[in-house]
């Protein structure tokens, strides 16, 4: 059964500061990161309420006419609407030429003030969010649970920098102000055995980490160490966390970046709520000190977000390649 | 020729004062200084004349106690106490052979950790309580006043080096969160005439350090050796404090800083006194190659260490007295 295989951290003690917790959970997470490179984590703090109210907005936004959503079309910073099938993933490694995603998606990123000078700059992914009209609440209740879920991983870099033998604090700095994004998805029904169409094809991502909101509608799988595809069991209320491409430079492959595909066959509509997040965008991303040595040099060079994102997103999102090459 | 001729001196001023657009200039000559020298004085540093006055006062007290007072508070397995004359040979040095003990007494004081503290009560390594000594009113007051000023200055030096070596701004904040530090209240007697070619105040050695900041001082005795080999002293700049790179600097760098030999012999026919205060990270912090000075071209050249560790190494090796609790 797969919830044998996908460990379940408890996260309760740690948040409640019990003596010895974050150690506890730091051992845990080790395991789950070396062997399996996905965990559940249940009494996280997110009250039910919460993700509920998010997922009804996104089935909002998604129930909105096509125009509606085509003017928020994804723009470089990677925020707004990703149309159906508007991306490939073709820097995948874990199956080659599969056909573009069958989702549809809106992205959501910090919500920055008008007035930052990042903003102001118009730098790269720290643009302004691509708020709908006509959605009374949407914003607010998606900027809510974007607060909610930076506070999570604020507290759970803690437990990472245990697991990897590092002072608690190591990744406070680097995580301070997080580059994170909320992946709205909308997986409409597929059906019929098709071998290379899936609602989002197997791939790892590029996040340090993952957290995908607790699930009633089934359709995510995990791609198991020894290749084989399970489906990830649907634990009530606990969040499923991964680790991406960038978790695997900040460990030097210590940590796995897991492959896993969604293909939504109840019938019905699905929707996920992803949230992926990374260091700060000026933080250097290189293997920690206790991953590399003289005879354990680091395997990747040093990068940056904003270096890395934007070559991610070239190979892989045609829709705004498209929007570019019309400029 | 000016006074300072080659050596390297930067103005704090409008860094201390937090002039915008300060750090970048200020690190771009920190970053000659420490590839090129590995020395440099610090002007308009904001550490008052009349703080390191008193600081040299109290250490011509200190020693001018008789041997028993001090003898009393003789240095311990944590490196805090009264080291006396000729107590130490610096074997490790990668300078020259050294087998002569250095002709110095010198006072050790720490952070001023209180008698609660977790890490005294553990008895944990280079964690302890001070050892003041008994009949000196005052002592303890100025010396850890000077302490403090020169602990705010590292904080705003730490930020140069992350700026110098193309990081972040704030990277060695974490790091240098409650840093390790140790002030050296050297006592040098005039060297006797007789005393031989290889005797020295202080024998050519690297500090291990990641930085020292050494007080203005009127007494001369000081050497640099430059990079080609030959010896200089350093120029005498009215209230400029000499900073230099150790053994902890290297390793952070990757070879990329300096770690400049030095060495003291008094031979202005009076008493010398001199105020070292050494600084590295947090004791818990890991000691690696920082992310721009290592790659997969360019592996560390050396392994991951931690303060107690380096510490414990060395003081083995360098100080005979505490032979017994090193074994």
């Amino acid at each position: 059964m797969a919830s044998e295989t996908i460990p379940v951290i408890d996260l309760g003690p740690y948040l409640a500061g019990a003596p010895g917790a974050l150690d506890t959970a730091a051992k845990e997470l080790r395991h789950a990161l070396t062997e399996i490179g996905f965990y559940f984590i249940v009494n996280h703090g997110v009250p039910a309420a919460k993700i509920a109210a998010t997922f009804e907005q996104a089935r909002r936004f998604h129930d909105q006419p096509v125009e509606k959503k085509l003017a928020l079309k994804i723009d470089p910073n990677s925020t707004g609407y990703l149309p159906m099938r508007g991306n490939t993933l073709r820097t995948s490694t874990v199956q080659a030429g599969t056909k573009p995603n069958l989702n549809e998606a809106f992205f959501v990123k910090r919500e920055m003030p008008a007035d930052h000078p990042d903003v102001l700059a118009g730098r790269r992914y720290r643009g302004p969010n691509r708020w709908p009209d006509g959605l009374p609440g949407f914003r607010e209740t998606v900027v809510d649970y974007c607060n909610t879920m930076e506070a999570l991983v604020k507290k759970m870099v803690r437990i990472y920098a245990r697991a990897l033998d590092l002072p608690a604090a190591y990744f406070d700095a680097p995580f301070e102000d997080c580059q994170y994004s909320l992946r709205m998805t909308h997986y409409p029904p597929q059906d019929g055995p098709i071998e290379d169409e899936f609602g989002l094809a197997p791939h790892t991502d590029t996040s340090f980490l993952t957290l995908l909101a607790p699930n009633d509608v089934p359709g995510l799988s995990i791609r198991t160490q020894d290749g084989r595809w399970i489906e990830a069991p649907a634990i009530p209320d606990a969040y499923v966390v991964n680790g991406g491409q960038m978790l695997q430079r900040w460990t030097n492959d210590v940590f796995l970046a897991t492959p896993h595909r969604a293909i939504n066959r109840t019938g019905g509509e699905r929707y996920a709520l992803p949230f992926f997040c990374d260091s700060n965008i000026d933080w250097p991303i290189a293997a920690v000190p206790t991953t590399v040595g003289p005879d354990r040099p680091p395997k990747y060079p040093t990068t940056y977000y904003s270096d890395y994102m934007a070559w991610y997103q070239k190979r892989n999102y045609d829709v705004l390649n498209e929007a570019r090459a019309a400029d | 020729m000016s006074a300072t001729d080659d050596f390297p001196v930067i103005d704090l001023g409008p860094v201390v004062t937090g002039t915008p657009g300060a750090l970048a200039p200020a690190a771009g000559q920190l970053r000659a200084a420490l590839t090129e020298l590995g020395f440099y004085a610090i002007v308009n540093h904001g550490i008052p004349d009349t703080l390191v006055a008193a600081a040299y006062r109290e250490a011509a007290r200190f020693h001018a106690q008789p041997a028993a007072a001090k003898d009393a508070v003789r240095i311990d397995r944590h490196n805090v106490g009264y080291l006396p004359l000729r107590g130490d040979t610096l074997r490790t040095s990668v300078v020259e052979t050294v087998t002569r003990a250095n002709f110095n007494e010198a006072f050790f004081v720490a952070r001023d950790l209180a008698p609660d503290h977790p890490d005294v009560v553990a008895d944990r390594r280079f964690r302890s309580a001070n050892r003041w000594p008994a009949n000196l009113p005052g002592f303890r007051e100025t010396v850890m006043a000077y302490c403090t000023a020169l602990e705010g200055l590292v904080a705003t030096l730490v930020r140069l080096y992350a700026v110098a070596l193309d990081l972040p701004a704030s990277y060695f904040d974490g790091p240098f969160r409650e840093f390790q530090w140790k002030l050296r209240m050297t006592h040098y007697p005039p060297q006797p005439p007789s005393a031989a070619a290889d005797e020295f105040g202080i024998a050519p050695h690297t500090d291990t350090s990641f930085l020292t900041l050494l007080a203005p001082n009127e007494v001369p005795g000081l050497s640099i050796r430059r990079p080609d080999g030959t010896w200089r002293d350093p120029p005498r700049i009215p209230g400029a404090f000499l900073v230099n790179g150790g053994q902890m600097l290297v390793r952070w760098t990757n070879d990329r800083f300096l770690a400049t030999p030095h060495r003291a012999v008094n031979r202005s026919g009076g008493e010398r006194y001199a105020l070292a205060f050494f600084c590295d990270a947090n004791i818990d912090w890991p000691v690696a190659a920082v992310p721009t000075t290592v790659g997969p071209d360019r592996p560390p050249k050396y392994p991951t260490t931690w303060y107690t560790d380096y510490m414990v190494q060395y003081q083995k090796r360098t100080y005979d007295l505490l032979a017994g609790e090193n074994a």
